[in-house]
């Protein structure tokens, strides 16, 4: 489908006079001035946003029912659209069909988020050919956006249409609107709404890109780092208190094991002291909503699991559901009274006046002034030989524990490549990431799935002391689900030593080898003299 | 994508002002349409003011598909688009003759739109040829429009014969009375008969009024130009009752 062009109109825009020039060269007809409203979703972390798409419910006034509509960012094609009755918040919200599966495929388990309205008027121009034939729409459109405050902002814009098969009157049109001193336009509805919004589309990632300088000293450097991941953490309290989807905690949570991480692997930078302290500090954070993450994950997959079991004991595990939904209301209560606790508050305060004062250069910190470019090298390098070693004594009879010990590591490899992705070339820090997310795909499985397995088993204790039919149902459910995680396990296990060699392939260690190991410095004829 | 082909082998029973205005109204019920003119008189075309143009479609309707997209125009309604007729129809026949597997053609070529329609119409020509069997292949549904009168339900009948003969699915056939008179016996009697032996008869009939012959000084559709008109409301009751087979 063709899209639509949008224009800036110039500064001293005259309607009438705009009219009467296009009117003496190209035949129009004027429709009926219509009016349209929008409401326009994204997830909190811009995931249609970042695809190039737009994502909208829309009321016209002929139509009678509200349509939802996804549409290409840059030309307002449409891509997909249907009726709905709500407003949808998940992808399951939405009607069954192609919008659906679409959306659901980008936003996974994120929720919508109401980003801004617009009311627009439009002004529709039939541009027509001998035979009276449309051959170009001209839709003048003035809109009035509103967010969820007060705030409101006014765009108008022309809008070109071109129709199939009358692409050269298309273009002819479009000539004469840049000759008219209209401009293609350089941003899109997210963008002229950011002031409504309040914020700017993009601004909020889960990907972790921090500019730096490779020559700047390191205290600084990883000051920088944990400004940005404290940035996260704060900009997901408000989702997490007001429960709005289980990836604004995930987020969070995410944050706080880089930070400790950060912590913990960068010895030296800060003064040892502080770095005990604010360790213990995040630890605690971190503790707080373990049990609230774990319920979520459960009840996330909690279609899984019936899609598990035989069909006659599907119902079996719903009583055991219904508890976790209950304990879940209540932790998350908890995490949301605990946002709000002085301890919390405090932590983050003065973590963050701790970032915000200058790097000091004490002995405490002795690696504080090292050239960033330096320290990452380093401690990468090191990092990446660890996971080497741990999983090279790895057999196909290795004890679970084994495989947990690299988990561990190869997650602190991890999240140093990304703190320090920005030092060197991106493409071949992205292969690097993608071998070994495949690796940690795999062992991060294998844990969930003994983790599953382990807590299935507790429960088998709480349903079987009940004794009555529907206890005994649930027992043999779960039975029914640590025997299909099992074979599941089994599985993900065999696959661990082949996609263990691939990430410890040659190639491999030469990529790490050649990014993060300094050359040594060539010895020149004239070093050799003394000899 | 759903291809419904508007066929008889009789002409002037109303076949292009059914495609139109049910391609029209299929699209209005918010589905991409797409509207196939392989009449080389190119009714349809005009109807939607779309002027024909030399050879574009056809080459690619015979040579694979690959110039379809370019021949395809919008007409003035959303999410209607037009494949106009070609003069070069005429030959139509000849050159799918010299081609491989002729016969299944025009399906695979429309095939390639598979993802960008929910509907194609053909409005078909008044033949029994080669172009003809390739809508047969082609179509998931042909909608026949009968004139209730005894030459008209003979031929209905004759085309019923064809099919079984050629081994043809007959399960495709889908047919309504079209310019209905019925203060006249002879059409009451004669869909009385056609009602009581053929089971895949859609309810609506189209009358035979002056508004549907007003279409060509209009050009556009019947509910476009007078939506409140009689001929309006039946096209719309017997695209809902189309609507609601071609969907399941």
């Amino acid at each position: 489908m063709i899209g639509l062009i949008h224009y800036d109109l110039p500064d001293a825009f005259d309607q009438t006079d705009f009219f009467a020039k296009l009117g003496a060269s190209y035949p129009l007809r004027r429709e009926r001035i219509a009016r349209e409203q929008a409401v326009f979703y994204d997830t909190f972390d811009w995931r249609l946003y970042e695809k190039g798409l737009l994502l909208f419910r829309r009321q016209e006034s002929q139509q009678r029912n509200d349509r939802l509509a996804l549409a290409s960012l840059e030309d307002q094609s449409l891509l997909r659209e249907c009726e709905v009755a709500d407003v949808p918040v998940f992808a399951e919200d939405f009607p069954p069909g192609e919008l659906r599966n679409q959306v659901a495929s980008i936003i996974e388990m994120r929720a919508l988020l109401k980003l801004f309205e617009k009311r627009s008027c439009l002004l529709t121009l039939r541009v027509l050919d001998e035979a009276q034939k449309t051959v170009a729409y001209l839709i003048l459109e003035s809109a009035l956006l509103s967010g969820a405050g007060k705030k409101q902002h006014s765009h108008t814009g022309l809008w070109l249409k071109p129709l199939r098969g009358y692409e050269a009157h298309a273009e002819s049109l479009h000539n004469f609107l840049i000759e008219s001193g209209c401009q293609p336009a350089r941003e899109s509805w997210p963008e002229i709404a950011a002031p409504v919004m309040g914020r700017a589309p993009g601004d909020y990632s889960t990907k972790l890109r921090v500019p730096l300088n490779a020559q700047q000293p390191s205290g600084e450097a990883v000051k920088t780092i944990l400004r940005f991941l404290l940035k996260a953490i704060r900009a997901n309290e408000e989702g997490i208190r007001k429960d709005i989807d289980t990836e604004f905690l995930h987020d969070s949570r995410v944050a706080i094991r880089r930070t400790r991480s950060a912590l913990g692997q960068l010895k030296g930078v800060f003064p040892e002291a502080e770095v005990q302290r604010f360790r213990k500090d995040f630890s605690y954070l971190g503790r707080l909503s373990n049990r609230l993450r774990d319920l979520d994950v459960y009840l996330l997959h909690e279609k899984n699991y019936q899609n598990l079991l035989p069909e006659a004991l599907r119902g079996g595990i719903d009583p055991l559901f219904d508890d976790l939904r209950v304990e879940r209301r209540k932790e998350w209560r908890k995490m949301a009274r605990a946002l709000l606790s002085p301890r919390y508050s405090q932590i983050l305060q003065e973590w963050e006046a701790f970032l915000n004062a200058p790097a000091e250069n004490s002995p405490a910190a002795p690696n504080s002034g090292i050239p960033t470019g330096e320290l990452a090298r380093e401690r990468i390098y090191k990092r990446f030989r660890a996971v080497l070693k741990a999983g090279r004594g790895i057999t196909d009879t290795s004890p679970d524990s084994e495989l947990h010990a690299l988990r561990l590591e190869c997650k602190k490899l991890r999240y140093l490549l990304e703190f320090f992705s920005t030092l060197f070339p991106e493409q071949e820090i992205q292969r690097l990431v993608k071998q070994l997310k495949g690796l940690q795909d795999n062992l991060g499985r294998l844990q969930d799935l003994s983790v599953q397995q382990e807590t299935l088993l507790k429960w088998v204790d709480r349903f079987s002391a009940a004794g009555d039919g529907e206890g005994k149902k649930t027992v043999i459910a779960i039975g029914s689900l640590v025997g299909s995680l099992e074979t599941e396990k089994r599985q993900v296990r065999s696959d661990f030593s082949e996609i263990f060699a691939k990430f410890a392939s040659g190639s491999n260690r030469k990529l790490f080898k050649k990014l993060f190991v300094q050359p040594e410095p060539a010895v020149a004829p004239s070093d050799l003299k003394g000899f | 994508m759903k291809i419904i082909a508007v066929y008889h082998f009789k002409g002037g029973v109303g076949k292009t002002a059914t495609a139109v205005n049910l391609s029209y109204l299929a699209a209005q019920s918010g589905a991409r349409t797409l509207v196939c003119d392989l009449d080389p008189q190119g009714s349809a075309s005009f109807y939607f003011r779309v002027k024909a143009e030399f050879d574009a479609g056809a080459k690619g309707l015979i040579k694979g598909g690959g110039n379809l997209e370019k021949s395809l125009k919008s007409t003035d309604y959303e999410r209607l688009d037009l494949l106009p007729a070609d003069f070069s129809f005429r030959n139509l026949d000849r050159k799918l003759d010299v081609l491989d597997s002729p016969k299944t053609r025009l399906g695979k070529v429309l095939g390639s739109l598979r993802d960008e329609y929910e509907y194609a119409f053909l409005d078909c020509p008044p033949n029994i040829t080669i172009v003809a069997e390739n809508i047969f292949h082609a179509a998931d549904y042909l909608l026949v429009p009968i004139i209730p009168t005894t030459l008209a339900v003979r031929s209905f009948a004759q085309l019923l014969l064809f099919f079984k003969k050629k081994n043809y699915n007959r399960k495709k056939i889908f047919a309504f009375f079209s310019m209905v008179e019925s203060r006249k016996l002879l059409h009451r009697e004669s869909m009385a008969f056609v009602d009581s032996r053929f089971k895949r008869m859609l309810q609506t009939r189209i009358p035979y009024t002056a508004e549907i012959e007003r279409m060509g000084i209009y050009r556009e559709p019947v509910p476009a130009f007078s939506p409140h008109s009689p001929a309006a409301a039946a096209y719309r009751s017997l695209w809902e009752e189309l609507e609601k087979i071609v969907k399941t």
